[in-house]
């Protein structure tokens, strides 16, 4: 038996519309399935409301009348899980295409934290962009950058337009005395991060320019660059004049 | 009939390897099929590969095998090849370790018809394979491509194979011309696309993408140039390259310095090509020259509309420029620019060429292209070769 979908969506509400472009025998139900875990949803005409159902965190298969579900939408856009992480939630579904063709449904917990849509190493300052993610709440208009070993802090300024947020770090207290160092960013005590551009393990697919900060005889490069976790976070290295000549 | 085919390295990535699993696939429904692969250095192929293929390989390169090396084997791998010719494009590979594997296997062939997939195997195969084998000879690369040397060998050598499969009809034209006189043919047969429903693209993500390895040929070094004077003007667009190779770092500066790192992002290999296809709305081939373009038709096929230099060979044969995609004077970055951005200004010429590219692929499709290779076969053994 097949059942083919042309198109799989789910929209923000977590309703998710199937247009089929071969139905299945039985168009009434869909069974969600993941690891000998089974919930089944009513079908009405093309949508299945799946806000209703008990999803455990993880990646489910869709069936139809016993067969899975093949579709040919990739199912999603990337405007589309933008404004899905626009909405405040605790629970976040992803609807997507698997390579063998199969309709799945990613189910995760989500925390409220600061999506990072853009990213300007200035000579100055390093500016960053991005839009409050899951009903997300600044406690302060500052972001912080804290050295993971010391806990040094480096501050600086935040602005909000709507669930824009703008946000500016100074390069130069980035210079401190030390040899290399990893500073976490925090906005408003938000996580700061990428995640929802559909481009999972940044670190070595994204890479920002540096900026120098001079000193006497040397100098410290600081790097924007995402972690293992796609957070953003900012490197420091310091690098002896003689040194950053010769390269 | 028994069908072997003869390949450099099947667990690699790339349209070649793609296109060979897909016509062995495809070939194994109605023959005896394996691959043989002259390197492995991983356990299992890249992409997926039917279970009526049989995979063998000559030289064994993983790290585990290391240890069932007989004498001279590691020696063997250090000297450089004899057997093929430095001008072969991946020289570098071979080794006086895979001269002997090969000169050996192709001795003792236990098969009706070998498929040599490139220019060094394919005088390798004319010049060691026994007698009683039918010889095909397939060119990835357009003969253009070939330096001096290396041609001298396939002139001199190609007439012994049965037949020469091109992947383009300019290709084809070269190749007879050459053969002009000799028993060889001369076939085109482009590569094919396997049946099955397939991802489609919405049109909705303002996304281009590019897929092949990271090296020169490739011509990414004008892409990132010519994304960039795009994102002048649609800084909302983003590019996706998936792909490794030697020019990553390389690739990754420029981009850098080109101030693209907001909107470039380097994905690495993967094996669902034709699903990350289906997320873009654009696909961008900025080769120096492209044998065929096997992501042509992926992309054709998922509904997204080519925007390619006209580099030889490939691209020219597939795209009708205005029809299914744009093609655009070869290393002409403004004007590869311009190309993108009046596509992204106009939506309703995006659909028009997606749609014309979805009725291009249908004649991609392996089971057309596999019957053509039938056809080529039944006609060789009519002649006696076969």
């Amino acid at each position: 038996m097949v059942a083919l979908a042309a198109s799989a969506r789910l929209d923000a509400d977590d309703v998710l519309r199937i247009r089929w472009a071969e139905p299945p025998a039985d168009g009434t139900s869909l069974t969600l399935r993941r690891d000998g875990a089974a919930h089944a949803i009513d079908l009405d005409g093309e949508a299945a409301d799946l806000s209703r159902l008990d999803l455990t965190p993880g990646t489910w298969s869709v069936h139809a009348a016993d067969a899975e579900v093949i579709t040919t939408d990739p199912g999603f856009s990337l405007d589309g899980l933008a404004e899905y992480a626009r909405r405040p939630r605790g629970r976040a579904l992803r609807t997507f295409r698997a390579p063998s063709g199969g309709l799945r449904v990613s189910v995760r917990t989500v925390e409220p934290y600061a999506e990072v849509t853009a990213v300007h190493p200035g000579e100055e300052k390093l500016a960053l962009e991005g839009f409050l993610a899951y009903g997300a709440t600044p406690a302060d208009a500052e972001i912080v950058a804290t050295r993971r070993k010391t806990a040094q802090q480096v501050p600086g300024t935040v602005s909000l337009t709507g669930d824009h947020w703008h946000a500016e770090l100074p390069n130069a207290p980035f210079a401190v005395e030390t040899e290399r160092g990893f500073w976490d960013l925090r906005l408003g005590g938000l996580i700061v991060a990428t995640w929802i551009d559909d481009i999972p393990d940044k670190k070595n697919k994204v890479r920002f320019p540096a900026r120098h900060v001079q000193r006497d005889t040397d100098r410290v490069r600081v790097r924007a660059y995402y972690t293992d976790k796609d957070h953003l976070a900012i490197a420091t290295t310091v690098v002896p004049n003689a040194e950053a000549e010769a390269a | 009939m028994k069908i072997s085919i003869l390949i450099m390295n099947a667990y690699g990535m790339g349209g070649t390897i793609r296109a060979t699993f897909n016509l062995a696939d495809e070939l194994s429904r109605r023959h005896e099929v394996e691959i043989v692969s002259v390197f492995q250095h991983k356990d299992r192929p890249f992409f997926p590969l039917s279970d009526r293929v049989r995979l063998s390989s000559l030289v064994d390169l993983r790290p585990d095998a290391r240890k069932w090396w007989k004498f001279g084997v590691a020696s063997r791998l250090k000297k450089p090849s004899t057997l093929l010719h430095p001008e072969e494009r991946a020289y570098d590979n071979f080794s006086a370790e895979s001269d002997r594997a090969l000169t050996r296997y192709l001795a003792d062939l236990r098969t009706d018809v070998l498929v040599t997939t490139r220019a060094g195997l394919n005088i390798a195969a004319a010049r060691l394979a026994r007698d009683g084998v039918t010889l095909i000879g397939q060119e990835h690369l357009h003969f253009g491509a070939h330096k001096p040397g290396i041609l001298a060998e396939i002139r001199d050598s190609y007439q012994r194979l049965d037949a020469i499969v091109t992947l383009t009809d300019a290709d084809h034209a070269e190749y007879a011309r050459m053969l002009d006189g000799a028993p060889t043919r001369v076939y085109t047969i482009g590569n094919g696309l396997p049946a099955g429903p397939r991802p489609q693209s919405r049109l909705d993500n303002r996304v281009v993408i590019a897929a092949g390895r990271l090296v020169r040929v490739k011509g990414y070094d004008r892409l990132l140039d010519a994304f960039a004077k795009v994102v002048e003007k649609r800084p909302d667009w983003k590019l996706r390259v998936y792909g490794q190779g030697t020019q990553a770092d390389k690739l990754s500066r420029r981009a850098r310095r080109l101030g693209l790192h907001n909107n470039v992002a380097f994905m690495g290999p993967t094996n669902d090509i034709e699903g990350e296809l289906a997320k873009a709305s654009i696909h961008v081939i900025t080769s120096r020259f492209e044998g065929f373009g096997m992501t042509i038709v992926e992309a054709f096929a998922a509904g997204v509309p080519v925007v390619s230099f006209d580099c030889p060979q490939g691209p020219r044969e597939i795209i009708t420029s205005g029809e299914n995609g744009v093609l655009v004077p070869d290393g002409d970055i403004d004007a590869f620019a311009d190309a993108l951005l009046s596509l992204m200004d106009d939506p309703e010429k995006m659909r028009r060429l997606a749609e014309n590219g979805r009725r291009t692929a249908t004649r991609y499709d392996i089971s057309e292209v596999a019957g053509r290779w039938d056809e080529m076969l039944a006609e060789l053994h009519r002649t006696g070769t076969a």
